[in-house]
């Protein structure tokens, strides 16, 4: 396997550096970042707009720009997420958390150099576990059927609500409400569509770039303009330095390591995609930081932790579609519906009939990943520009980019016209206090677990005992155990012990 | 759970105590406001997901999953209201002129879009963006309005031909 | 309200802009609708097709993605399209089985003017290749030694798959389990790694997987045995004869577009069907590269509707609550 991998992979290599190859990589990975940094314009989105561009190429060449496309248009979705707090897809609400947060404090630079340094280590880490560990990462994901699944989405969902300031009860609420907004649209099992209302728009359910450009979007405009109104003064950030410091590397070097393992680790499971990765590392991030309440404040760490594991899992993504031709997501489709035009029939003959486009494909991941790392270390200049336009220009553009980008998604009007309504609904959430992460990650990733939920008692024939008989599921059952008796239960009856002189630090820091 | 959503309560209203927000009158705290939106979110799926068949844990209908999570969110929303006595924070009257700028100028585009085409629903959504600002004057609207226009148009319809109409 | 702002603008337009030289047809680009994300399979068919179909007539050929309410929103925004040629819909024999699902939807017989079928596929029946079930007697039989215990998956409700599945039970007295998937990858995902039997589902998503060896095909719908499985037997042959029906997709015009425009789409994509690449590249996807007559096509719906409308009502299947 091991010989295998190197020799495939210098063979992949010799054709990734062919100098189109490398013209169209480059190509690629700078028209990414620019169409992936437009709000609402996220990966799915860009590879659709610009698969146009690949006709008429070579099927390696075609595959190597699609592949700089999506990997550039994640860099960007990065930087609109930490400059404008939009998230154009799952992950990246992560990042918004704290990188939001550090562009408020004039770090702008520093977050968007981490995100670029450890997106480049973490797509390294991940393309190494494509070339030798994909055989073991495949036989991994088919073990998980749909029982498997559902204690998975159980422990995402746990890890959902403790990305929040303090694991609440309100963003136990808020992730039940994303839950429920899942339910929306068709049900896989009936048919039947759920909560339209007649209108046909809504029986494929609501888009998640609708709620989060909705709430993100033209919630947090809503707000700022009323800040803005009332103080007389908009939100404009200092910027102090540029790069990230050696301090933020000295902090956030553990951080990129574990997050690229995480990434890794499940970015090849199908239906996850890249998203439960970034939850769960910013997750692991927090309980392992010894100032977990700084977490949202703006911390170093909280960028590199989420870029890192969704860098990795856009890699590992690539695992089932290209080792057994099943996408894992709709990103994935996309990559398989290229091929497919292309005459490449993405299956498990992929690697022996078409070794030169398998490892030409993996070996540009890497390269791809390099040139994206030099390209958005430069472009650091430019985008902190944006922070200096006065927030009085700068929210009819975004409003204009988040409208049309949300038509793109799929050509609809009426997308926007929801996202309207979730940017009232996000301002509400805002003025309460309310955190949309939990409600994000519980509209993701709840209809997978209803869906898993019941097709594992269609097959079990309503048995739940299957859940603890198959080792798998009960491995994460238990540490979703774990993860509640630790976050949960046990520092509440500290707590409760230390209730005399206990005083919450995130009072301190939020007025400081 | 209760003792986690005072600690919550706590955090919320620590930020700007607003004594006058306090004795408002007509004013909602916080937790209440956020407990009265889960229970109406959760009672409108809970109560709609009844037109759905439920079925039994072998073969579970469309209404099961929504009608518990609802159910749920109801329970939910009735704790997080009971235990936040403590919150001094208060929902005062929402500002009408951002709301009402904003979100109808994107509704707006959204319903002119298809009918008149990007380079006159654009300038529209513009508009209505300084509108909401309060700093909207017909120079810095046009300043703005057409390169944002010419340059959305360039981007979206041409070079990355997403399928919108231009023109009327 | 909106559609009443478009359905007049429409209408407006269509008085006002007076008919162009139909020798001239296409002046402008073409574009066809397909109810399906980028990636799925209208769109890759449609983006082959495009392709080749600019090439031919000198007009760029863009694919738009309009996917949503079972096809309803692909449908009727091309129903309501200017009947001009510009507009086409990709869509499959699933226009037709939807008449059964959805009532409430525009009849597509008389919204759409057939232009041509671009090509067909049959679906497999298939076994993961652990289990020892060789032939569709040897499924029977397992089946009925646990009733209600023999497991396949389906990508989707409405789909041939699950209707077929169902057929299968009722013509050969089996109970089987149904699981039902969103669509084919993670249906096939899950047979892969054991968690079930077997699968009812379109031959090409299937197929890389049936050459592997990773799954066993044991028998197909179309009427004739498929080129790309020359080995495995139709149903017809099994006799059970109730099974046999192909899969399709093909293009349609707005109802009233002008027969010579429909005739001229119809011969320029016939001609790019029979164009070696892209039968190349249509059968490397498991597309039977079809074409043929509107009128063909016309049949193929109309014949659809009501073979679907039988099996959907004798096998109860309902969509409501």
């Amino acid at each position: 396997m091991w010989d295998t991998g190197i020799s495939g992979l210098l063979g992949g290599l010799l054709v990734a550096v062919e100098p189109i190859n490398l013209f169209i990589c480059f190509i690629g990975v700078v028209l990414g970042t620019l169409v992936g940094v437009l709000p609402g314009v996220g990966p799915v989105v860009t590879i659709s707009l610009l698969l146009p561009l690949t006709f008429g190429m070579e099927p390696v060449t075609a595959l190597i720009m699609l592949a700089g496309i999506y990997y550039g248009a994640q860099y960007g979705g990065s930087t609109t997420a930490i400059l404008l707090k939009l998230p154009g897809e799952t992950a990246a609400v992560l990042t918004c958390l704290d990188g939001n947060q550090l562009a408020r404090n004039g770090r702008a630079g520093a977050a968007l150099g981490m995100s670029a340094i450890s997106s480049f280590v973490a797509g390294t880490i991940g393309t190494l576990a494509v070339v030798f560990f994909a055989p073991l990462l495949v036989s991994i994901a088919l073990d998980f059927g749909p029982a498997e699944n559902v204690s998975l989405m159980l422990l995402g969902l746990t890890a959902a609500v403790m990305v929040a300031q303090g694991p609440s009860l309100p963003a136990v609420g808020m992730l039940v409400a994303g839950i429920l907004l899942g339910t929306i649209g068709t049900d896989t099992s009936t048919g039947i569509a759920r909560y339209h209302f007649g209108i046909p728009e809504l029986r494929d359910g609501v888009n998640f770039v609708v709620i989060a450009m909705g709430i993100y979007g033209f919630g947090e405009i809503i707000a700022n303009l009323e800040e803005g109104l009332k103080q007389e003064k908009l939100p404009t950030a200092r910027i102090t330095n540029i790069y990230p410091t050696r301090d933020d590397f000295r902090r956030s070097w553990k951080a990129i390591l574990r997050g690229s393992f995480i990434g890794s680790a499940v970015g090849f499971l199908p239906g996850l995609g890249t998203s439960a990765g970034a939850f769960a590392a910013y997750t692991v991030e927090k309980k392992v930081s010894a100032h977990p309440e700084l977490f949202g404040t703006g911390v170093i760490e909280g960028v590199a932790a989420p870029e890192a594991a969704n860098n990795a899992a856009a890699q590992t993504n690539f695992i089932p579609l290209l080792t057994l031709g099943l996408p894992s997501g709709a990103i994935m489709a996309l990559m398989a519906g290229a091929m497919m035009i292309h005459g490449v029939v993405p299956g498990p003959a992929v690697m022996t009939t078409r070794p030169e486009l398998f490892w030409g494909l993996i070996a540009s991941m890497f390269v791809g990943n390099l040139m994206l790392l030099f390209l958005n270390l430069n472009l650091i200049r430019v985008w902190v520009k944006v922070l200096t336009i006065p927030y009085s220009i700068l929210f009819p553009v975004i409003m204009l980019l988040c409208a049309i980008g949300i038509y793109s998604l799929n050509n609809s009007t009426f997308d926007i016209l929801l996202a309207a309504f979730f940017g009232l609904v996000g301002y509400i959430f805002i003025k309460l206090k309310l955190e949309p992460a939990p409600l994000l990650m519980g509209f993701v990733l709840g209809p997978m677990l209803e869906e898993n939920f019941r097709r594992t008692m269609t097959i079990a024939r309503g048995d739940l005992t299957i859940f603890i008989s198959k080792p798998i599921s009960a491995g994460l059952l238990a540490a979703t155990a774990l993860t509640i008796f630790f976050s949960l239960v046990l520092p509440r009856l500290r707590r409760t012990r230390h209730r005399a002189n206990f005083t919450n630090p995130k009072i301190e820091k939020t007025n400081a | 759970m209760a003792e986690n959503s005072t600690t919550y309560l706590e955090t919320a209203g620590s930020g700007t105590a607003d004594s006058k927000s306090r004795n408002a009158r007509y004013s909602i705290s916080n937790t209440n406001a956020s407990a009265f939106l889960l229970l109406g979110l959760g009672a409108f799926f809970a109560y709609f997901g009844l037109e759905y068949r439920l079925g039994s844990l072998r073969s579970m209908g469309p209404g099961m999953f929504p009608v518990v999570g609802g159910m749920l969110l109801v329970g939910i929303a009735f704790v997080v209201a009971l235990t936040g006595r403590k919150s001094d924070e208060h929902l005062r009257s929402l500002p009408v002129k951002p709301i009402v700028a904003i979100l109808g100028s994107v509704v707006a585009f959204s319903l002119l879009l298809e009918t008149l085409g990007l380079a006159l629903s654009a300038p529209l959504l513009i508009a209505g963006a300084l509108v909401a600002s309060g700093q909207g004057s017909l120079k810095t609207g046009v300043l703005l309005g057409v390169p944002l226009t010419l340059a959305a148009v360039l981007a979206f319809p041409i070079l990355l031909g997403v399928p919108l109409k231009v023109f009327p | 309200m909106r559609k009443i702002v478009a359905l007049a603008s429409a209408a407006i337009m269509t008085v006002t802009v007076s008919c162009p030289a139909l020798a001239e047809f296409p002046e402008q680009p073409i574009r066809i609708v397909v109810s399906a994300l980028p990636g799925g399979s209208p769109d890759i068919l449609a983006r082959i097709i495009g392709q080749h179909l600019s090439l031919k007539i000198g007009q760029s050929v863009i694919v738009e993605n309009k996917s949503g309410g079972a096809g309803a929103i692909a449908n009727e925004y091309v129903a309501r399209a200017k009947p001009d040629g510009y507009t086409l819909l990709g869509t499959s024999d699933a226009l037709g089985i939807n008449v059964s699902f959805f009532p409430d939807q525009p009849d597509p017989t008389t919204s759409f003017t057939p232009v041509i079928q671009a090509m067909s596929s049959p679906q497999v029946l298939a076994v993961r290749s652990d289990i020892d079930v060789k032939s569709v007697d040897e499924y029977v039989e397992r089946a009925k030694t646990d009733p209600g215990g023999q497991t396949i998956s389906v990508p989707g409700v409405t789909t041939s798959g699950n209707l077929a599945s169902l057929m299968l039970e009722s013509q050969t007295g089996i109970d089987l389990n149904i699981a039902v998937y969103p669509s084919a990858a993670p249906a096939i995902n899950d047979v892969l790694g054991q968690h079930i039997d077997s699968i009812f589902v379109t031959l090409g998503p299937a197929l890389p997987q049936i050459q592997a060896g990773k799954l066993r095909a044991i028998a197909v719908t179309t009427p004739e045995r498929t080129p790309a499985l020359p080995d495995v037997p139709t149903f017809r042959e099994l006799g059970l004869d109730g099974m046999t029906f192909t899969s399709w997709q093909g293009y349609f015009a707005p109802a009233g577009t002008p027969p010579e425009v429909v005739s001229k789409l119809n011969s320029a994509i016939n001609e790019v069907l029979a164009e070696p690449e892209v039968q190349k590249q249509l059968l490397a996807n498991a597309f039977d590269p079809a074409g043929g007559t509107p009128e063909q096509q016309g049949a193929l719906l109309h014949d659809g509707i009501g073979f679907w409308a039988d099996i959907v009502k004798k096998n109860n299947v309902k969509l409501e609550n």
